[in-house]
Order: structure tokens, then sequence, then C-alpha cells
């Protein structure tokens, strides 16, 4: 566009003629504007106010309903996550106080009478929850799915016996009903179970420092079970909290408490070798067991084999094949006792 | 390039329709507490520069009167909505804008654009010959803004008839100066081609 054209149309634009205006518009314009004047200035600020009061309400509703989707959420990813096993025994801490089972035991050891008769045979003792025994120690784990071992200690009840791989006096599994996080921590099988363990998986040299040593292996009767074995050795008394992971152990009991625990444990299957399935912890030291560190009973160390033979003798397993399997294994003083057990 | 006005467009163009800021809130505070005074004072202060936007619209004098009366009704009727985020006479533009154009596309009052009557032509006592010669000009110029697009048309109608500065019509239709100035190019542009094929 020429820009003298341009500067042409701008002029003729801007100087368009415009007359005046009629006389008596103004009049006309001014006569109607409305007698109640325009605005009602009090209703406007009512309006104001409810027009802000709604907006808070909207901005009030909708920040409830993100924190309630949040917090359902968060629920609901707490309840169906895959377990973090380690992450929720490091955060344990924060958690309600880890178990006492060994003080406990060891308290109850020397409140119960002692020793205790030999176990009854398996046929004629029948597996039954221990609810009510002064003996168990109520176990809170940090941890937010609700136990499991519910279903295997019914199983095992509607069963009659439970055969424990040590000799058939395995105890039912009991969970504390009214804390669906707490787990009992189940007592020796027997006073005599427990002496004679401490008696054959004592350590050969006490150590001048507290020392934790963890082995699992399979039981020695029973390939399917496994053993537990939590030794504390040292120049003075210490305590060790052993958690069971829920998603890799279905059931588990103690058969031994005092310097040296033994639990039976029964692992579910389909896992990697990577996962944990226990924590013990004895004062800063902490052990996690693994499913790639279970071993066969073979391949067990002396002292493991000593305490789990000793176990499944005082729990009524046959002395002879104990004997038998003791002698095989070169452990002559235990193949000695059960020989004597059966005379 | 001295001959091509700058935009905004230069005072000559810009009549004093505007009262100060402040003054026009005071005004305006005036008015919503209830002081019929104040509404009178707009009035006086704003009818004959909407009346002049109206009559260049619409080339009418007796119509540009009733339109910018039916503006102020509908201005009193929206007042509560006027937020002041723009110019008390920016926002009356808007109003006889809309009205004028609600004026045109009602088919009983339509003005034909083709056989438009002659507008008022204020008495300048210039030659009779003179005076049609311009008044035609005029018409023709108004016809051609008025065939322009919407966007373009409100543009160039507000600016050179409604005396809007560029800045004022960028905060109205929520875009920046820069596309204003651009409407304001291409409808140049469309202006001079229909006048010229007007010419041939």
């Amino acid at each position: 566009m020429r820009p003298n054209r341009k500067a042409d149309l701008q002029r003729k634009l801007s100087l368009a003629p415009v007359p005046k205006p009629p006389a008596g518009l103004a009049d006309r314009i001014k006569g109607e504007i409305p007698k109640p004047l325009l605005v009602d200035a009090e209703k406007e600020r009512v309006r104001l106010r409810q027009s802000v009061a709604f907006n808070i309400r909207v901005a009030a509703s909708i920040i409830l309903l993100v924190s309630s989707l949040y917090l359902a959420l968060n629920l609901v990813s707490r309840k169906f996550a895959p377990e973090k096993f380690e992450a929720a025994t490091n955060s344990a801490p924060a958690a309600p106080a880890p178990q006492p089972q060994l003080a406990a035991a060891r308290e109850l050891d020397r409140i119960a009478p002692s020793p205790a008769p030999p176990p009854p045979s398996v046929a004629a003792r029948p597996s039954r929850p221990r609810l009510n025994d002064q003996r168990q120690a109520i176990v809170a784990e940090a941890r937010p799915e609700p136990i499991v071992l519910e279903e295997v200690a019914s199983k095992d009840e509607s069963a009659g016996v439970k055969e424990g791989v040590v000799g058939g006096v395995a105890e039912a599994i009991t969970v504390n009903a009214a804390a669906p996080m707490a787990k009992a921590a189940a007592a020796p099988a027997s006073q005599s179970a427990d002496a004679l363990v401490q008696r054959f998986a004592r350590a050969d040299n006490a150590p001048a420092t507290l020392t934790l040593d963890v082995e699992a292996a399979a039981a020695p009767f029973d390939d399917a079970k496994y053993i537990v074995r939590v030794s504390l050795d040292g120049p003075h008394d210490g305590r060790a909290d052993v958690a069971f992971n829920d998603a890799a152990v279905a059931a588990w009991h103690g058969i031994a408490s005092n310097g040296t625990s033994l639990y039976e444990i029964t692992l579910r299957s389909g896992r990697t070798g990577n996962e944990v399935i226990a924590t013990v912890r004895a004062g800063a030291m902490k052990r996690a067991i693994r499913r790639g560190d279970l071993r066969e009973w073979n391949d067990a160390s002396r002292r493991m084999k000593l305490a789990s033979l000793a176990a499944a003798l005082a729990a009524g397993a046959p002395p002879e094949k104990v004997a038998a399997k003791a002698r095989a294994a070169g452990l002559d003083d235990l193949a000695a006792a059960a020989e004597a057990r059966r005379r | 390039m001295r001959n091509v006005a700058p935009f905004p467009i230069t005072a000559v163009e810009r009549e004093p329709v505007t009262a100060p800021w402040s003054d026009e809130r005071r005004l305006l505070t005036s008015i919503r507490g209830g002081d019929r005074a104040a509404a009178e004072e707009i009035v006086e202060r704003t009818y004959s520069a909407v009346y002049a936007s109206l009559y260049r619209l619409c080339g009418d004098g007796d119509l540009a009167a009733d339109l910018t009366q039916e503006t102020y009704r509908k201005a009193w009727e929206a007042l509560g909505g006027f937020d002041g985020r723009s110019q008390l006479f920016t926002w009356l533009y808007r109003i006889a804008y809309t009205t004028f154009l609600n004026h045109i596309r009602r088919p009983r009052l339509m003005t034909s654009l083709d056989a438009p009557e002659a507008p008022e032509v204020p008495d300048r006592a210039p030659a009779a010959d003179e005076v049609l010669s311009g008044a035609e000009e005029a018409e023709r110029l108004r016809r051609a803004v008025l065939k322009l697009p919407e966007d373009l048309r409100f543009t160039v109608t507000a600016h050179f008839w409604g005396g809007l500065a560029v800045k004022e019509i960028a905060k109205i239709e929520d875009i920046t100066t820069v596309a204003i100035r651009k409407r304001l190019h291409k409808a140049f542009g469309l202006l001079e081609t229909s006048l010229d094929e007007e010419d041939r």
C-alpha cells in the first residue's frame, strides 16, 4: 500500500463529518437513568460476599476431595504393595518395640518349674494353640500386613497332630487375634528340648565379645522344613530379636530360646534366592537370612547339626534314628545320648 | 514516510471523551453508592462522543441519537458488571458498537448500505458541490469500513470513529497492541482495494 494512500485514508476516517448531537439528547438520556439508581451497593456487597464464599467452598471441596483420594490411594497402596521386607525391618525403630522374646523367655524359664517331663509321643500329643500360655511373648512387628499364619495354624489344628521336623513336637502357631499386627513368638517346645539344645549347641570356645551366629539349614528328618539357628555367644547375656518375613515364611515356631534359639520354619515356594526369610538383630548387630543362605542338613555346621538333632531327640524323634544320624555326622556325644535315651 | 500517520493516531483524532482515571473511579463509586448526580455527570461527559461514534457508524443523525439512548439504557443495566479494567468510555463504546450491530442485523430496521441516506453534514458553509462530494466520499468510506471483516471493522471504527487508543482496544479485545496495529494495517489494505474497485 502506498504511504500517501494510507495517510489519505487515515485522514478521511479521522475527519469524517460529525454533526452535533440533537438538542435534548442528553436530557433524554438522563431522564432514563433508573430511579432506584443502577446498583444497590448493599446488594452488590452481598452478591460479592456470596460469590467469594461460594468460591471458597468450591476450593475447599476440591482440596478435601484431592486429600481424600491421596489418603485412600496411600492406604490402598500400603495394603497391596509388594512387600519390602528389608525396608520394613529397617524402619522398625520407629515402630513398636522389637520383640523381647529371648529375655522374656529367659525370665519365664526362671518362673517355670524345671525340668519339664519328656515330651509325649506325637500320637499322644495333639497340637493346640497356646493363646493363654504364660510363656508366649507377643511380638509386635512393624508390618502393615495381617499375619497369615492363622491359616496354617488352623490347618494344623484340624489335622489333630502337627508333625514337626524334629520329631513331631511342633507347636501350633498362635496369632493374637486382637492385634493383627502382632505375632506370637512361640515358646520353646519344652524345657527338656531347650536344655538339650543348649547342652549340645554351646559354642566350643566362648568369644571375648558378644557374637551373633546365624544359620539356616534343612531339618534333619524333613527336607521340606528348615531350622533357623540364632546363637548369641559372649561373656555376658545378650538379646536377639528375630523377625520373620511373612511373604517368605508360611509358618514358624520356636524350639529353643536360650543362648541358642532354634526355630522351625515352613517356607513359601516360588521366590528368589535373594529374598529375605528373617532378620536377626542383637544390639547393633543385624543379620539377614536369605533364601540363598539355606543349606542342606548335611552341609550345615557341626553346631547346627548338634542343635537340630538334639531338638529332634527332645521332641520325641526315634532315638535310634537320631543316634544313627548323629553317628554318621561324627557327633558321637549326641549319638551316645540318644542311645542312652533308647535304653 | 512523514505522510504515514503513526499509530496510535495523533491528538487531533482523539477526542477528550474520557475523564481522568481517578475522576472516573470517583464517579463510578458515587454511582454505585446511589448518587444520581454522578450518573448525570457521566452522561454529560460521554454522550456526545458516543453519539459521534454511532453517527459515523450508521450515517444517520436520528438513528444515532436513538442508538445513543439505547446504549445508555443498556449501560445502566450492565453497570453492575463493569469491572473497571478498561476505561468507562471504552466500555460504553463497546456497548454502542454492539447496539449498532444489533440494529443493522434487525431486518425491519436494517439500513441499506447500497442506497444510504445522505448523512447530515454540519454546516461548514462550503460550496454545495463540495458538500455533496465530501458527503459522498465519506459515505463510500463508511460503506467500505462496514464491509470489513468483524475484527477489522471493530478495530478501525473503535480507533478512528470511537477515538480509542490502540492500547485500550488491545485491552478489550484481549490481544496485544502489535496485533491491533496489524489489524489496522490489514484493514487499510482491504479498504484501498474496496475503494479502488468502486472507482473502476
